[in-house]
């Protein structure tokens, strides 16, 4: 399992690899949207759901969703992980074709099982 | 300027040594803030090396208790961390690293980071920071506490609630909200804190992030003689979605003269009759 | 000496005269560095701690349109454009004034945003040249974009065609490829929420230059002295001008100028008091100063802010003949804002303004390179006739060219000790190097520049000195 984690807080990127390497998953991490969306349009067919932040360096996380619903041919789950409350964005993130969202401050196994969710419908 | 050098006539000698002196204190000068800037630019880069080794060995010894259900001895105990943890720089950079993870993580993985904090003897550093007698020092402390929920310094914190500075106040004031709930907004009303766009947004910010609840006196905002209390109420009724007041503000909305108010008090208005 | 009466007198006066001014300069140089340094100090020690993120947490935080005119910009303006929507910032919208482009921009725009018509509608409280479309995108990923298409005006009519379309109370003018700080809004924006009592009617920030650092999708990546030794002695400039002046004078509160690049503006007052002036090559400058005598004219109490933080960074000339262009058109500005507003030299009705301001724009920034010019060419005179004392000529040359460089040392040692942007030792050695060569080929560069300046003023040559932008280098990969 290929997992595409883009998240612009360090601690949080770097906690999250560890967390999901100790799981048994394979992780690409990015710290910004425009180096992600170039790993998305080059490394297809070695991704298999996508971890987005919302609010990221150079392209935001609207602008990787779009390019990863744009990917032909296939169906890449995305989970957003959004900011609580301070971004009223959960419908819109929705809206973009995320297929979940996890709300900041959340605890790693509500994440692991939404992960488990959407690979299960693949 | 060049032109400045063409004096006529010639000076007498003292002036000449005048000159010359001046000459050269200005190139000594040049010099020594030359150097100055090495100097610093070094310094930096030392810091940033060791903040980066502190970095990565905070982190093993982290997500291995966050993560692999380590205990919080074993990872204390551990030769290199208590070799580091004596420090300042270190502590700082610990502190920081906790209190991102505690921005991130909910449920067991906040109380495990927050157990960190205190065991670890970090906190020690952050109420070394609250006792301080410098404003900066202070609002670091104040803050440190008490997004890590150090619920023991509450009324240390609390007691620095009379600082003369107004960064410390809103600092204090922030972290009674989180510690305590938005009732603790009454304590401030003594003590000047102008409650500006500013202030607010800091406070609307807290209580969305850390899900602060709903007070059961909301109402007692809209009817206070400060506007600026009034605002804060129909800013926060708006979070809330609470349309219970709804008549109060339609009252206001034709009392007040104050066409920020009005504007405020009718976007919520709009937004609760589309939300029932 | 010449053995003539007069002339004689005549020098020595005027030589007395020149020696009075050179040290009014530096004096006012050191004055202003020192109490730069103070405020900047204040301003860090009380910004440490603020969490700007705050400010996205109100709903009504202030509503801000970007203005970004753009002429014949095909080439980088979809990457730019980008750049400006990732901007961290809730209540904002961009609106990129393609004004009259010869090139393919509307396309390239139209395909990159997925464009289609806006029914907003033209409403024109400044006039301007012809409107031909208001284009919005229909992706909902770019839902901030406005996209206005006219016929060519120059920048100043450009700007106003952005005001009209604005339907936000703050603008941000900003050229288009200028690299924006993901936090720019929310630095320009916290002091408009602060305000008690004084209404604010600018803010403004620190332009830095942006030549060889590295730049990902219009955003800086890591900042890196520049590899061209022009560009490279025009950071050491900045650094003087926004470091060591500009902070001093906003503590002052007499800044004539918010930066050339941008800054954060009220527009309701920058309506009333009609626009930009699309007469002046140097409208940034005017309308600042166009706003504040309004304020003052209309005795409302009002203040302008400066925020010290590198907040954009633009591409500065590395050929001696676009800089000449740029510094003469500099000059220009100067000369037209300091005209169109003289009447408030020495003028008490302008407080610190017309008292200090103007006066120090006046003899420091116009004046000083004709007074240098006739310095030089007195010198030499003199040196034909034989009647310099030649030690003297040369402590004194050496003592105006090691305070040059003394002063380029305190402005980057400022930077170290503030901001720190300049992360590699060989890169602060670079910038030092250069400081010792600033004032030998740089400075008499701009002193001409500024001179041709004056010259095209009086001549009516109006040209706008195009400046021809290579664009920032595409990241491979």
């Amino acid at each position: 399992m290929n997992i595409l984690l883009v998240e612009d807080d360090e601690m949080l990127r770097r906690s999250l690899v560890f967390y999901l390497k100790s799981n048994q998953f394979t992780v690409e991490a990015f710290d910004n949207g425009s180096d992600a969306i170039d790993f998305i349009k080059t490394a297809t067919n070695s991704i298999d759901l996508v971890i987005t932040d919302l609010n990221l360096p150079f392209a935001g996380g609207k602008q990787v969703l779009q390019a990863v619903k744009e990917v032909k041919g296939m169906e890449i789950p995305v989970i957003v992980l959004t900011s609580s409350g301070v971004e009223a964005t959960e419908l819109e993130v929705f809206d973009l074709g995320a297929d979940e969202f996890v709300t900041k401050p959340f605890s790693p196994p509500v994440l692991l099982k939404r992960i488990n969710k959407l690979i299960v419908k693949q | 300027m060049r032109y400045a050098a063409a004096m006529g006539d010639p000076l007498s000698p003292v002036m000449e040594r005048l000159v010359l002196f001046i000459v050269i204190a200005t190139f000594l000068t040049a010099l020594l803030f030359f150097a100055l800037t090495l100097y610093k630019g070094i310094k930096h880069l030392r810091e940033d090396r060791k903040k980066a080794k502190f970095q990565a060995a905070l982190e093993n010894v982290l997500f291995h208790y966050l993560f692999e259900e380590k205990s919080l001895e074993e990872v204390l105990g551990d030769p290199i961390f208590r070799a580091m943890k004596r420090d300042v720089l270190f502590q700082r950079v610990a502190i920081k690293a906790i209190i991102s993870l505690h921005d991130n993580y909910s449920g067991i993985y906040s109380k495990k980071l927050e157990q960190f904090f205190e065991v670890s003897g970090l906190v020690n550093y952050s109420i070394a920071r609250l006792e301080s007698s410098k404003w900066p020092f202070i609002v670091e402390g104040v803050r440190d506490l008490s997004t890590l929920n150090h619920d023991a310094s509450y009324s240390r914190i609390a007691s620095r609630i009379t600082h003369p500075h107004e960064l410390v106040k809103m600092e204090v004031l922030l972290a009674l909200i989180k510690m305590r709930g938005i009732g603790e907004i009454t304590k401030f009303q003594k003590t000047g804190l102008l409650l500006n766009d500013w202030v607010q947004s800091n406070i609307l910010y807290t209580v969305k992030k850390h899900k602060i609840a709903a007070p059961a006196n909301l109402g007692i905002m809209l009817s206070s003689p400060n506007k600026t209390v009034v605002l804060l109420g129909v800013r926060l009724i708006r979070y809330y979605q609470v349309a219970e007041h709804d008549e109060t503000l339609s009252g206001l909305i034709s009392e007040t003269a104050d066409a920020k108010l009005k504007r405020e008090i009718s976007e919520v208005l709009a937004k609760n009759t589309l939300v029932n | 000496m010449t053995g003539i009466g007069i002339l004689d007198t005549g020098i020595i006066v005027f030589n007395y005269l020149i020696l009075l001014f050179a040290a009014t300069v530096m004096l006012s140089y050191v004055i202003l560095a020192a109490i730069s340094g103070f405020s900047l100090k204040t301003y860090l020690r009380q910004n440490r701690f603020v969490n700007y993120k705050a400010l996205l947490a109100l709903d009504s935080a202030p509503k801000v349109s970007l203005i970004a005119p753009a002429y014949n910009e095909a080439k980088t303006i979809v990457e730019n454009v980008k750049s400006l929507l990732a901007i961290n910032y809730n209540n904002y919208d961009v609106i990129v004034v393609n004004d009259g482009s010869k090139d393919n921009s509307i396309d390239v725009l139209t395909e990159a945003f997925s464009l289609v018509p806006s029914d907003k509608v033209y409403n024109p409280q400044i006039p301007t040249k012809e409107v031909k479309a208001i284009y919005r995108s229909s992706n909902k990923a770019f839902s901030r974009l406005i996209v206005v298409d006219k016929l060519n005006g120059g920048k100043a009519d450009a700007l106003n065609t952005g005001m009209n379309v604005s339907s936000n109370p703050y603008l941000v003018c900003i050229d288009v490829d200028c690299i924006m700080d993901k936090d720019v809004l929310l630095k320009l924006a916290k002091p408009y929420m602060e305000a008690s009592g004084k209404r604010i009617i600018a803010t403004g920030g620190v332009v830095r230059i942006a030549n060889s650092c590295i730049i990902k999708s219009g955003k800086l990546v890591e900042v890196r002295a520049p590899g061209n030794l022009l560009a490279r002695i025009q950071v050491i400039e900045y650094l003087r001008a926004f470091i060591l002046g500009r902070m001093a004078w906003s503590k002052l509160d007499g800044l004539l100028i918010i930066s050339g690049a941008f800054g954060m503006f009220d527009k309701e007052i920058a309506l009333r008091c009609g626009g930009y002036d699309t007469k002046t090559v140097g409208e940034d400058m005017e309308l600042i100063v166009r706003m504040r005598r309004f304020m003052i004219e209309h005795k409302e109490p009002y203040t302008v802010q400066y925020i010290p933080d590198p907040l954009c960074w633009t591409e500065a000339p590395e050929s001696y003949s676009i800089l000449r262009k740029q510094r003469s058109r500099w000059m220009r500005g100067t000369i037209e804002t300091l005209y169109t507003h003289r009447k408030m030299l020495f003028n008490p009705k302008y407080n610190i303004l017309g008292m200090l301001s103007y006066p120090y724009w006046l003899f420091f920034e116009y004046y000083a390179p004709i007074i240098e010019l006739t310095g030089i060419v007195i010198t030499l005179i003199m040196a034909l006739l034989g009647v310099i004392s030649w030690g003297y000529f040369f402590l004194f040359l050496f003592f105006v060219y090691f305070f040059a460089v003394m002063f380029s040392m305190i402005a980057l040692y400022t930077e170290e000790a503030t901001f720190k942007k300049y992360q590699s030792l060989a890169d602060l050695r670079k910038l030092a190097f250069v400081a010792l060569l600033e004032p030998i080929i740089f400075h008499p560069f701009t002193v001409l520049a500024a001179i041709r300046g004056n010259w095209e003023k009086l001549t009516g040559n109006k040209g706008w000195g195009e400046m021809t932008r290579k664009g920032f280098e595409k990241p491979t990969g």
